[in-house]
C-alpha cells in the first residue's frame, strides 16, 4: 500500500520534531553552527537541519546517526509503560494508547533520511576515519542507509512498532 | 622568498575575523551562537509537553515492568505445573491492572488449579460480562465446568462436610456456581447450555433471599393456593409467622374444591415453605444447620409444642375452624425420625394430633397425620418441603415418605 510521505508525516508529526531536535541537539555539543531548521513541515522532506559541515568525520556521523539513537531510546521509553497494559493484559486506557502513538511515531523517524545517510556515508568514508572505525562504523551506516531506503517498504513503521511495542516483551522475558 | 601571508578573512556575520579551518566564516562567538541556536517558543512548549508525558511513562514504567515480569513468570510457572507460585505472580498482574481479563483469568484458573477454590471463584466470578478470546473462553468454560462437577461429586461432598469441621470451605465457590456460573463468563457458559427443560406446572418462587427458586409440581398435584381467598386463609393460618408458603399442591379434587371457594379434604397434598427472611447459607453454614438439626430434632419440636410461635400458629387455627364449624381442640407434634439425607437435603417426619370438635358430634374428632418434611439446600438457600397425610394406615406414613423422596429429587435439579 502506498500512502504519501506528507501524510504519514503529518499523523507521526512529533517523530519528526524529535529527529530534527536531536540533529540539532548534537550539533551544539560538536559546536557545530546551525544555519537553518525546520522542525516540521508538510513537504518533503517533512523536516530538516542544515549545519555546516563538521571538521571532524566522527562529529558528522554523531549529527546524522544522533536522531537514530534519541528517537529509538526515547520512543521506546515513551511507548514501554502504554505498550504493556494494551498487549499484555489488553487494559489500556486511553493514555496509553496515546503513549504507544507517541512512542511508534517517535521511534518510526529514528531512521536517517537519505540525505542523513549520504552525510553519514561521506563521513566514514572520509580520510580522517581510522580503518578499525570504519570496520565499526561500516554495519551500523548500512543498516541506516537500508533503513533510510527502506522506509518506502513500511520498514521505518515496521521499526517503529517494534521499538515501541516488541521491545517491552523482550525487556520482560530477559528479566523474567 | 616567501609567498606574501592570505589577507584574514572575516566574518560572514559581524565581520570579526573568523576562526580558521573551518568551512564557513564565522567568528568564534557567532560560531558559538549559531550552534547553540535557540529553540522557537512552539518547540520548546512541545518539549515541556513530551517532557511531561515522557515523566508519567518513566513513573508508570516500574509498575508496568513489574506487572509484565509476574505474568512472564507466573506463565512460566503455571506451564510447570506450580499453580500457587502461577496464583501469586498473576495476583500482582491483577493488583496493578484490575482491569485485565487474561490475567484475571489466569490467576482464577491458577487459583482453582492450586486448590484454592474459594478465590478462584471470587476472581472468575470478576469475569462475568467480560469478553476474552475464544482460547481463553474455552479455558474458562472448562474450568467452570470442572468447578461445577467437583461441586456434584462424592470429592465435594466430602470437603463440604470437611469444612464443617474447620476445613477449607468452598463457601463463595457454591456462591458463584449457583448464582454466577451463567453470567461468570461473556463465553457461551455451558450452565446455559445445559439447561434443564422446567416441567409444565413449575411454580418459580420470586426472591428467595435475594434469588428465584424453581418448584416443579409433585407428579399427579396440583397447585391450589391462590385460587380461594378463603383457602389461602386456611393455608395461612397453619403457616409460622416467620415463613412464608411459596406453593401448596393438593389432588385434582382438592384442586376443584378450592377453585369452588370451599374447603379441600387435603387427606394427601404437598407444599413448600421458606423463611420470609430467606437468609443466604454458605455450604459450612448449610452443613452446620443439617447436622444441628438432624441431632436436635426430637429437643426441638418437643420444644415446638410449648414456643410461642406454636400458640400463635394454634390461635390462627382456632379463627379457621370457626369458619368451618368445628371448635378446635390444639394440637400438638411428635417427632419421628430422620429417614433420608443427602448432601443437599434432610428429610425427616412427625405426626401431628390435632382434636376438633363438631356441633353435631359428641365426641372430638382426633386428626392424625403424618408430616415429612426436606430442608432442601439449593441456590445457596434453604428451602422446605412437606408432604402431608391423614393418618389412617401405615401406607399413608409411605406416602408421605416415599411422595417427599420423590419431589425432592425433581426440586433439586430443577435448581441446577
Amino acid at each position: 500500500m502506498i500512502i504519501p510521505g506528507f501524510l504519514i508525516a503529518l499523523v507521526t508529526f512529533p517523530g519528526v520534531i524529535v529527529h530534527e531536535m536531536a540533529h540539532q541537539l548534537f550539533c551544539r555539543w560538536f559546536r557545530v553552527p546551525v544555519f537553518d531548521v525546520c522542525y516540521f513541515r508538510v513537504g518533503n522532506p517533512a523536516g530538516y537541519v542544515i549545519h555546516e559541515i563538521p571538521q571532524k568525520a566522527s562529529q558528522q556521523i554523531w549529527i546524522g546517526v544522533g536522531p537514530f539513537l534519541v528517537n529509538t531510546i526515547l520512543g521506546a521509553l515513551v511507548a514501554f509503560p502504554g505498550a504493556i497494559p494494551v498487549l499484555k493484559f489488553d487494559a489500556g486506557r486511553p493514555l496509553d494508547f496515546l503513549l504507544i502513538w507517541l512512542g511508534i511515531s517517535i521511534a518510526m523517524h529514528a531512521f536517517p533520511s537519505t540525505g542523513d545517510a549520504k552525510s553519514i556515508w561521506r563521513g566514514v568514508s572520509s580520510r580522517d576515519v581510522p580503518v578499525l572505525g570504519k570496520v565499526i562504523a561500516l554495519p551500523v551506516v548500512a543498516l541506516i542507509y537500508l533503513g533510510a531506503i527502506g522506509s518506502f517498504f513500511w520498514l521505518d513503521v515496521l521499526y517503529g512498532a517494534a521499538v515501541a511495542l516488541a521491545l517491552p516483551s523482550l525487556i520482560t522475558s530477559v528479566f523474567a | 622568498m616567501q609567498p606574501p601571508p592570505l589577507p584574514a578573512l572575516n566574518c560572514q556575520l559581524c565581520e570579526q575575523p573568523a576562526e580558521a579551518d573551518y568551512p564557513a566564516q564565522l567568528c568564534s562567538a557567532c560560531r558559538t551562537k549559531l550552534s547553540k541556536r535557540a529553540f522557537p517558543l512552539w518547540i520548546k512548549l512541545a518539549i515541556i509537553l513530551v517532557a511531561l508525558v515522557f515523566i508519567y511513562a518513566l513513573a508508570k514504567a516500574p509498575a508496568s515492568l513489574v506487572a509484565s515480569i509476574a505474568f512472564e513468570r507466573g506463565q512460566r510457572a503455571e506451564a510447570n505445573g506450580n499453580y500457587a507460585t502461577a496464583a501469586k505472580e498473576y495476583a500482582k498482574v491483577v493488583e496493578r491492572f484490575p482491569g485485565s481479563t487474561s490475567a484475571a483469568a489466569r490467576l482464577g484458573i491458577a487459583q482453582y488449579r492450586a486448590g484454592d477454590r474459594d478465590a478462584a471463584a471470587q476472581t472468575l466470578r470478576s469475569l462475568a460480562g467480560r469478553q476474552a478470546s475464544k482460547e481463553l473462553t474455552t479455558e474458562i468454560n472448562a474450568v467452570i465446568a470442572e468447578m461445577q462437577e467437583g461441586r456434584d461429586s462424592a470429592q465435594y461432598q466430602s470437603s463440604a462436610s470437611a469444612s464443617s469441621t474447620g476445613g477449607s470451605s468452598n463457601d463463595i465457590l457454591d456462591r458463584f456456581l449457583a448464582e454466577n456460573a451463567p453470567t461468570a463468563t461473556p463465553f457461551d457458559s455451558i450452565t446455559q447450555t445445559t439447561r434443564r427443560s422446567a416441567k409444565p406446572g413449575t411454580v418459580v418462587a420470586d426472591d428467595v433471599g435475594g434469588t428465584k427458586i424453581n418448584i416443579p409440581p409433585p407428579t399427579g398435584f396440583f397447585r391450589f393456593d391462590g385460587k380461594s381467598n378463603r383457602v389461602d386463609a386456611q393455608l395461612k393460618s397453619g403457616l409460622a409467622s416467620t415463613n412464608r408458603l411459596l406453593a401448596a399442591f393438593a389432588s385434582d379434587s382438592d384442586l376443584a374444591l378450592a377453585m369452588k371457594n370451599e374447603i379441600p379434604e387435603l387427606r394427601r397434598w404437598l407444599f413448600a415453605q421458606t423463611l420470609v427472611k430467606a437468609g443466604y447459607f454458605t455450604d459450612t453454614s448449610w452443613v452446620r444447620l443439617k447436622s444441628s438439626t438432624r441431632s436436635d430434632l426430637q429437643a426441638d419440636i418437643e420444644k415446638l409444642n410449648s414456643s410461642a410461635l406454636w400458640a400463635k400458629i394454634q390461635s390462627g387455627v382456632v379463627s379457621v375452624s370457626k369458619d368451618l364449624g368445628l371448635e378446635y381442640g390444639g394440637a400438638n407434634v411428635v417427632p419421628l425420625e430422620v429417614f433420608d439425607e443427602d448432601a443437599h437435603s434432610l428429610c425427616y417426619a412427625v405426626l401431628l394430633k390435632s382434636q376438633f370438635r363438631a356441633a353435631d358430634l359428641d365426641k372430638p374428632v382426633t386428626v392424625i397425620q403424618y408430616e415429612t418434611a426436606a430442608m432442601l439446600y439449593v441456590h445457596q438457600r434453604v428451602i422446605y418441603l412437606y408432604s402431608c397425610a391423614v393418618f389412617e394406615n401405615k401406607s399413608d406414613a409411605e406416602w408421605a415418605r416415599n411422595s417427599l423422596q420423590r419431589w425432592r429429587d425433581e426440586v433439586a435439579p430443577a435448581n441446577q
